[in-house]
């Protein structure tokens, strides 16, 4: 589903991603751990199509298209969705509107009719209830106002409207309290198929005690420096980055 | 004409200028089309939701005044370029809300005077200027007496070679302790456009919470990548924050069916 | 806490001027009134060279034809222009050797205002041109700088000993005509200080120059010229202290500044002129035209602190002419009794990713008006221009006036321009709390007045800093407490 080969990525002259090579295939979940600085939201932005960033590599490609050609939106409209660590206030824009022209647009790159307001209305009350999301926050202009938790379950109820082939949740789990914390988890696990995919970028074990991940990689200095199973979470949670960092020092 | 259609279909009543007391019917929302000059004076106590269109190029010098406890929802329509002004004169606790939409390069001068105490005025202004429009907007907003209260909230964008300038004053005369008195100015700039800001204070009173302040910005590249994103194209993404921008001006609007025209009025007006 | 509103206000207002003495010292005239004669004869006096003289014509016969401005938020009565004396020195004795020369009188005078002129300050790092009534009479550590080929003396002797360098810079950022008192100061300019950083230079110490009025009836019109050639660097600090006068005093000076390529400027001001009594009687007139034009990737710092003065009417500017050119503008005033200030800056942003900051404090006391008055501009081509704008003021007592003029005027589309200004006073509730703490009404007036002025006293050098601080409390001082 998801190649890279080689990725590299700087901003302003300063490399930040050096050499990644990471592969997803349909009904997987990863987990992308590391300490501050590493590089983790760097390549959620680079997989989105952020602008920001110089990108180099000798595979980007999503579903066997190169990546590197197309826009953000583009991207998004082959099923590309990233859950923002820092979801951005559209102050006047209701979430009701937003989701609307979202899907809408979406539906069209795919060739479908654009949903009826009925079949819209029907939709997202469906969806809100994937993360316990109050109905009435729809009206609400997006993000403006919302707590944090409220922010994230808000980006899980947008996965959940737009129906990725690919998930890519950017410390989704930052800045939540344990009931959130089960709320949002549970949400992508219900949202999880075998022909979707999820990857989380995350730097605490207790989220991947909801969203089981079948690898899980080290990300340090701009490299995966380590991949193993689920069992790595748990024993980087009890000791730790550094006896990983040390060993590639070596 | 939209107002035309507005008042033919029942939405709006149309009226001259004058008084307006109990006397009058005021089943529906008053809407007076392209004064020239004169008063409109709304009685005691009276609440009245109230129109004013401007869709010629006449000249317009109107005053509003509000007697104690009358309670005013203005919303005044900007549909050519013109030059505007209205002073409204405020009695005691009285109320006054305004709401203007100016959708083509008018001048207009508004004139607020807080002549007793405990009244309060409220403005939110949304100003979209393109092609060589030249809008200005002034707002003198002048505290003579204590216990007023004024929140002001002025929005343009200005693109295309359109220049959108905006004047204020806060006057606070000597006497007028416990003023409680705001005025923001934001403003989106495009393409070759102008903003041209001046957002004056004038105090002389010191115990009033006093604050102002302006903006001239771009649309927020975060929200458009956001957007994008979720497969909003870059082009739907920047109307759709620019239709939010000044949409949460029409939100004021207390006529529903003209909120909805003025916010199709708005779009058009941005997508051209 | 009724009683506690009228102790701040006579806190405030009974404090007295506390550098309000005189000294008696000989002094040499040129007899009242302003002709082409008078021009001349000033001039000729400074042995000028005839281009000088020309550029002084020029600027007054052009000021012939302008008019007083009035568009400030100002009260000024009328000045005659023709019932000032434009020149006037200490008489010379003759050519002094050492300090042990200099007039003990007016040694003690500068004694007074702490001005650190002795010896033992080249420890403090502080160089010093003194300007007393309009020529300068001492300069220190002329030698060490010049081993930098850093030049700092008075104007006229720059005009006459670096004629080159002053002929290609004095004039182009304030030229003549630029307004009505920049024209009366290129006509009539006395002395002021001249300061020539050279390439890749850093001033190794703090350059400061003090003022003083002192003769009655003697309008001063300084001129400074500053210029820091490419990868320079320098901090200059001016200041000034008056003695008590009835009469009203006009200052006009022009402070320009040319900040080259990769240079760095910082201009700080501690301005203490005499305000005026009680009554409103008397005061300066401090009408001051100070713009800094800075080239590519140049920095231009201004921070105020102006306390003095009956009438404070200008606007220190940075013309953001080089591309990543930086201008910023810290300000303190403080009005207290009848003073006036009409004071800013302007931003002009003309080149592309330049960058400004305005933090401006107004202080409003007694029956004092204080206005901020300011402008951003942003020019066609000036792509990715930043301000940041922050007007506050605070007032003490009913019957002060504080003021917000602020003007934006944005041409580029790329630019992110803000601005906020809040009104403030002293609040009971926050007096109550430093009274129950044991602070005295006057000490916590200070201390709060001190806090909301911190973040520009900050910008100050540190020596400076303190002096701010002083005369900050000094203008609250009073009986109470």
């Amino acid at each position: 589903m998801l190649k890279i080969k080689n990725l590299h990525a700087s901003v302003d002259g300063k490399e930040i991603l050096r050499g990644i090579d990471f592969e997803v295939k349909a009904g997987e979940v990863h987990a992308i751990m590391g300490p501050n600085g590493s590089g983790k939201s760097t390549l959620a932005s680079v997989i989105a199509g952020s602008d920001k960033f110089t990108v180099e590599a000798d595979e980007l490609s999503f579903e066997g298209e190169d990546l590197r050609d197309m826009s953000i939106e583009e991207r998004a409209r082959k099923g590309l969705f990233l859950g923002f660590q820092y979801p951005v206030e559209i102050p006047g824009v209701t979430m009701a509107n937003f989701m609307k022209i979202a899907v809408n647009e979406q539906r069209k790159s795919r060739g479908e009719e654009p949903l009826t307001a009925a079949e819209f209305l029907k939709m997202m009350r469906e969806k809100a209830k994937v993360v316990e999301l109050d109905a009435k926050m729809t009206s609400r202009a997006v993000n403006v106002g919302f707590s944090g938790g409220e922010k994230k379950k808000n980006e899980i109820f947008q996965m959940a409207m737009l129906d990725p082939k690919l998930a890519i949740l950017d410390e989704t789990d930052s800045g939540l309290d344990i009931d959130a914390l089960r709320i949002v988890a549970t949400g992508v696990t219900k949202l999880h198929t075998p022909e979707n995919a999820t990857v989380v970028i995350t730097h605490y074990q207790r989220l991947l005690d909801y969203i089981v991940p079948d690898f899980v990689h080290v990300l340090y200095k701009g490299k995966i420096i380590y991949s193993g199973d689920k069992s790595l979470a748990l024993k980087l949670e009890k000791e730790g980055y550094d006896w990983l960092i040390n060993d590639y020092k070596e | 004409m939209a107002v035309r259609e507005l008042i033919a279909e029942g939405v709006l009543r149309e009226m001259k200028v004058g008084r307006i007391d109990d006397k009058c019917d005021l089943s529906l929302p008053l809407v007076v089309v392209n004064p020239r000059k004169g008063e409109i004076e709304v009685a005691t106590s009276q609440r009245v939701s109230l129109v004013v269109w401007h869709d010629d190029a006449k000249e317009c010098a109107l005053t509003l005044c509000l007697a104690p406890h009358a309670q005013v929802s203005l919303t005044e329509v900007y549909a050519s370029e013109k030059y505007v002004s209205l002073t409204i004169e405020q009695g005691e606790a009285s109320e006054c809300n305004v709401t203007t939409v100016m959708l083509r390069g008018a001048h207009a001068a508004y004139e607020t005077l807080l002549n007793a105490p405990h009244s309060s005025f409220v403005m939110n202004t949304a100003v979209v200027a393109g092609g060589f429009d030249h809008a200005v907007l002034s707002l003198v907003t002048r505290h003579n007496v204590a216990d007023c209260k004024s929140d002001s909230t002025i929005k343009s964008v200005a693109s295309g070679r359109a220049v959108a300038e905006f004047k204020g004053l806060v006057y606070v005369a000597q006497d007028a302790q416990r003023t409680d008195a705001k005025q923001l100015n934001r403003n989106i700039e495009l393409g070759a456009g102008r903003v041209v800001s001046e957002p004056q204070l004038e105090i002389y009173a010191d115990d009033v919470k006093c604050s102002h302040g302006s903006t001239v910005g771009q649309l927020d590249e975060q929200a458009i990548y956001y957007m994008r994103q979720r497969g909003i194209s870059e082009e739907s993404a920047e109307r759709l924050m620019l239709e939010g921008f000044v949409g949460d001006v029409v939100a004021k609007c207390d006529v529903e069916a003209l909120r909805n025209h003025l916010t199709e009025e708005l779009s058009k007006r941005l997508n051209g | 806490m009724r009683e506690e509103n009228i102790d701040i206000k006579t806190t405030i207002e009974e404090s007295d001027y506390k550098y309000g003495f005189t000294s008696d010292i000989e002094t040499e005239f040129i007899p009242k009134g302003l002709n082409e004669e008078v021009i001349r004869l000033i001039s000729a006096k400074k042995e000028e060279p005839e281009w000088m003289l020309e550029l002084r014509l020029k600027a007054y016969r052009h000021w012939l034809t302008m008019k007083h401005p009035t568009w400030g938020h100002l009260d000024i009565p009328e000045i005659d222009f023709n019932d000032i004396i434009y020149f006037a020195a200490p008489k010379k004795k003759k050519q002094l050797a050492s300090m042990d020369e200099v007039d003990p009188e007016l040694k003690a005078t500068f004694d007074k205002l702490g001005i650190p002129l002795d010896e033992q300050k080249v420890l403090a790092g502080v160089a010093v041109d003194a300007v007393f009534d309009s020529v300068s009479v001492k300069t220190t550590f002329q030698e060490a700088l010049a081993e930098k080929g850093i030049i700092f003396c008075p104007i006229s002797e720059a005009i006459r000993e670096y004629p080159e360098l002053v002929r290609k810079y004095l004039g182009s950022v304030v030229p003549y005509a630029d307004n009505f008192y920049a024209a009366l100061n290129t006509a009539v300019f006395s002395d002021g200080s001249f300061c020539y950083i050279p390439k890749g230079v850093r001033c190794p110490v703090e350059l400061s120059t003090y003022f003083r009025i002192n003769a009655q009836g003697t309008g001063q019109f300084e001129r400074t010229l500053i210029v820091a050639d490419e990868g320079a660097y320098v901090s200059y600090l001016e200041g000034c202290t008056a003695p008590q006068r009835d009469e009203n005093q006009l200052h006009a000076a022009v402070v320009e500044i040319v900040v080259e390529r990769d240079a760095e400027v910082k201009y700080s001001t501690v301005q203490n002129w005499y305000p005026g009594d009680k009554e409103g009687k008397g005061g300066i007139y401090n009408f001051v035209t100070k713009r800094g034009l800075c080239k590519e990737n140049a920095h231009l710092f201004w921070t105020q602190v102006e306390t003095g003065s009956a009438i404070t009417w200008k606007y220190p500017s940075c013309v953001l002419m080089g591309d990543n050119s930086v201008g910023e503008f810290y300000s303190v005033a403080m009005t207290n009794n009848f003073q006036q200030a009409d004071t800013g800056t302007k931003m002009i942003h003309i080149g592309r990713n330049t960058r400004s900051r305005i933090v401006s404090k107004g202080i409003s006391a007694g029956q004092s008006q204080n206005a901020y008055r300011g402008l951003v501009k942003v020019m066609p081509k000036a792509d990715n221009a930043r301000n940041y704008s922050q007007c506050d003021s605070l007032l003490i007592g009913d019957k002060c006036g504080a003021h917000t003029f602020p003007t934006v005027d944005c041409r580029n589309s790329s630019a992110q321009l803000e601005h906020e200004a809040t009104t403030s006073k002293i609040s009971e509730e926050q007096l109550f709390y430093c009274n129950q703490r044991g602070l005295s009404t006057e000490d916590a007036v200070g201390l709060i007045v001190g806090g909301y002025a911190r973040e520009v006293l900050a910008k100050l050098p540190m020596e400076f800093a303190v002096e701010a601080q002083k005369l900050l409390s000094i203008s609250l001082e009073g009986s109470v407490g």
